[in-house]
């Protein structure tokens, strides 16, 4: 009776004690039960074992006399370490040091994101507040603001949550639900714990932090990465894998790995953001920017390869897995297989692209993702640098038409790398506005210095840049990924629109869907100006490999590649028809300002207008007569 | 000046000023509640040597208020410990959990602080045993136990640093 008049007074919930009481001193071997006893033990001594406590007394009468709060408090102060030595003094301190209120504070100090716009994995992030930091520029601010990085454990919590609540209405009353009760409960005390458990080992035996480094490097220096620290990467990759396959009880979200991909990316952008500060305008910052597409180019390539070691390895355990053996992963938004799909085929495989909301989670392909990431950042970022004022070029025709074109290319890659970057759909819609102001606020400094290129007559590197330009497009529209700008950008496209009618240029233009034929095509195309596009057929190649690779239960190859091949639209395929015809006469600038005259109000991919606008500058460089007729 | 009288547990009393009684949170807070009076307050919980020392702390940081702080308020820190404070918590281990009590029992935040954080580092570093050795604590693990919780931190353990 004493007993379990005691009990209400603890902490503890009724059940667990009643339940504890009954096994008391049996299951000493039961691990499950341990703990619980544990505490049991600790709660009910005074009043179950009268020796036990009176030797507790003698012996340490001073600890037992203070209260388990104030314990909590002086347990507060210690790290991880010490409150491990604690557990292992005696019962009371185990208990104690199990504390969620000990563990929450040491896994939000240390794991946790929130606050900073990086460092989940990363004890030491010091590294990364260097390239972090923003400059002065309300542009920076706000990218760097952006939540690249979404919460991964909410919702875990949340499961935990409702299991709570689920247990605390249906379980009290009913002697069946004891037991889940129970295991609920044990969860739950230790719940912080075992998230930092989780985190730690992700961290340590995973190699994450190197995995981190190295991805960061890669994207900075993919030329300079040998083959040493390429095989290093895919063997921390397979110890992923493998750590994710051991450990069932818990998952690591496969996004924290693209998550992490797009804080590198990030990083490498702005870093090169604010280095183009210090470079003027004109050929310079051109070469710059050219310089910097190449090896983000060779980086993409890369990083592709690694991942694809990564798909192949962990997508098909994660599909067997996840849904067996998750304990919580009904009430989690990652689930198996149609996850993945969504995670590699985004919206493309709806058909319709432009009416594509959709569901939980919007990810994006790789390569797509890491050409967005370019756009946005980089691309936003010369744009806003620069002083010139949108409303001149609105108001003027040929000559500012330029910088128009430059301006809206650096609009639609910001655009363009905002989505890719936002894994949320939650974030999405806040990003995208944001940016659009800034670029209509912004002078345009890519379409400054195109001008000064052209005014020197170096049309060399106007046609460099205008061939980056494509090949972003081509990496943007790869998957017939056109639409995640229209989610987010709604407002940038009336924007643009209204600019393009003042401008008597039909502004919507197919440009991207235009390289987004097959591969052939494009090379032939791109041919015609510089030679070094083997690089880009090597990627698609290497993509629709990747593509067949990572998604071997759900979608068939060939599924796939009609996907590829319904992507463009009539009006692309006949425009790339006519571009054939004109490049055999040489006049391939003429004929593709005509079919931006001719098709600029049909429907038009939204997430490349601002690229199409800044071809359409170039090529206005490059021909101006054509243009003026 | 108005003071207050407070009553050990040992029936000693003392007088001190409100303002240094007040650091007390519930002393604070019973007096609002009841109103001012005459009588000694009565503190059954804290012994008269303990009280004596609880009020020097008190007077102490009444006169030399510490600077605020509050914006690094969420870093818990074991080596911001004041000199003086430091210096006061250099007592024997009995009479320290004994300030920890009283301070607990009075709601007295600083000092609560600067003595858990005086035990926290007895603590910091230290190995299981000698954690045991310092509070004389008797390990209450069966063998079973220890081996359990031995492979339940097995994460940690081998971190190296």
């Amino acid at each position: 009776m004493d007993l379990q008049f005691n009990s209400v007074s603890i902490n503890l919930e009724n059940i667990n004690h009643e339940t504890n009481n009954k096994n008391t001193n049996n299951n000493h071997n039961n691990s499950n039960n341990t703990e619980r006893k544990l505490n049991n033990q600790n709660n009910n001594c005074k009043t179950e074992n009268e020796d036990y406590m009176i030797v507790d007394e003698q012996n340490d009468n001073i600890m037992l006399q203070l209260p388990k709060e104030v314990w909590i408090q002086i347990l507060g102060y210690l790290s991880e370490k010490d409150l491990f030595n604690c557990s292992f003094v005696n019962q009371f301190l185990y208990t104690l040091s199990q504390d969620n209120f000990l563990w929450k504070p040491l896994y939000l100090k240390k794991m946790d994101s929130n606050n900073t716009t990086s460092s989940i994995f990363l004890e030491q992030s010091n590294h990364k507040k260097d390239t972090l930091q923003p400059t002065a520029t309300k542009l920076h601010q706000n990218i760097s603001q952006q939540k690249f990085i979404y919460k991964i454990y909410k919702p875990k919590l949340k499961s935990f949550d409702e299991l709570s609540n689920d247990n605390n209405n249906s379980g009290s009353n009913n002697g069946e639900n004891q037991f889940i009760n129970e295991k609920f409960t044990y969860y739950t005390k230790i719940f912080w714990k075992f998230l930092y458990k989780e985190r730690k080992e992700i961290v340590r035996e995973g190699g994450i932090e190197e995995f981190y480094q190295l991805i960061s490097t890669l994207i900075a220096f993919p030329l300079e990465f040998n083959r040493k620290a390429m095989m290093t990467m895919y063997t921390i990759v397979f110890q992923l894998c493998i750590m994710n396959y051991k450990i069932k009880n818990y998952y690591l979200p496969p996004l924290d790995l693209y998550k992490m991909l797009v804080e590198c990316c990030h990083n490498h952008l702005f870093k090169l953001l604010q280095d183009s500060i210090f470079i003027p305008d004109g050929p310079l910052l051109i070469q710059y920017y050219v310089y910097h597409w190449q090896s983000f180019l060779h980086a993409i390539k890369r990083i592709n390869i690694v991942f694809r070691y990564f798909h192949r390895d962990w997508i098909s355990k994660q599909q067997e897995e996840l849904l067996s053996t998750r304990p919580f992963h009904t009430n989690l938004n990652i689930n198996g297989s149609t996850w993945w799909k969504k995670l590699l085929f985004s919206t493309g495989s709806s058909g319709s692209s432009s009416d594509t909301p959709t569901s939980t989670t919007t990810v994006v392909h790789l390569t797509t993702m890491m050409a967005r990431g370019w756009i946005s950042v980089f691309f936003l970022g010369l744009q806003v640098n620069e002083s010139d004022n949108q409303t001149n070029n609105n108001n003027n025709t040929t000559t500012t038409t330029n910088n128009n074109n430059n301006n809206n290319n650096n609009n639609n890659n910001n655009n363009n790398n905002n989505n890719n970057i936002i894994i949320d759909n939650s974030s999405e819609p806040t990003t995208p506005t944001q940016n659009i102001e800034i670029e209509t606020d912004a002078p345009n400094r890519l379409i400054n210095s195109l001008k000064l290129c052209s005014t020197e007559l170096n049309n060399n590197l106007v046609i460099r840049f205008l061939v980056s330009i494509f090949q972003l497009q081509e990496f943007l529209l790869f998957l017939g990924d056109a639409i995640p700008n229209l989610n987010s950008i709604p407002i940038t496209n009336q924007q643009q629109q209204q600019q393009q009618q003042n401008q008597t240029f039909p502004i919507n233009l197919p440009a991207g869907q235009f390289f987004q034929t097959s591969p052939q095509m494009n090379s032939s195309y791109y041919q015609s100006f510089s030679s070094d596009f083997n690089f880009n057929i090597q990627n698609q190649t290497q993509i629709t490999n990747n593509q067949s690779i990572l998604n071997p239960n759900s979608l068939s190859i060939q599924q796939t590649n009609a996907f590829f091949i319904n992507a463009p639209t009539p009006v692309n395929r006949s425009y790339i028809t006519t571009t054939q015809q004109k490049q055999q006469e040489n006049s391939v600038f003429g004929e593709f300002l005509n079919f931006l005259h001719s098709s600029g109000s049909s429907n038009a991919v939204h997430c490349d207008d601002e690229m199409s606008k800044v071809a359409r500058e170039c090529f206005s460089f490059l021909s101006p007569k054509q243009q003026q007729k | 000046m108005t003071t207050v009288k407070l009553e050990s547990s040992d029936e000693k009393t003392y007088e001190v000023e409100k303002e240094i009684a007040c650091m007390s949170v519930t002393i604070k807070n019973m007096l609002e509640d009841i109103g001012e009076t005459d009588a000694a307050i009565p503190l059954p919980n804290v012994t008269s040597s303990i009280l004596e020392k609880v009020l020097e702390y008190c007077k102490h940081h009444h006169e030399h208020p510490s600077p605020q702080q509050d914006e690094k308020k969420d870093e818990k820190r074991l080596d911001d410990i004041p000199p003086y404070d430091r210096d006061f918590c250099k007592v024997d281990q009995p009479t320290l959990f004994e300030l920890i009590l009283a301070a607990n029992y009075l709601d007295i935040k600083p000092l609560l602080d600067v003595t858990c954080k005086t035990v926290a580092n007895m603590i910091r570093g230290k190995t299981p045993e000698e954690i045991r050795k310092i509070f004389n604590i008797k390990n209450d693990f069966t063998p079973e136990e220890e081996e359990q919780i031995r492979k339940e931190n097995e994460w940690c353990e081998d971190k190296g640093n």
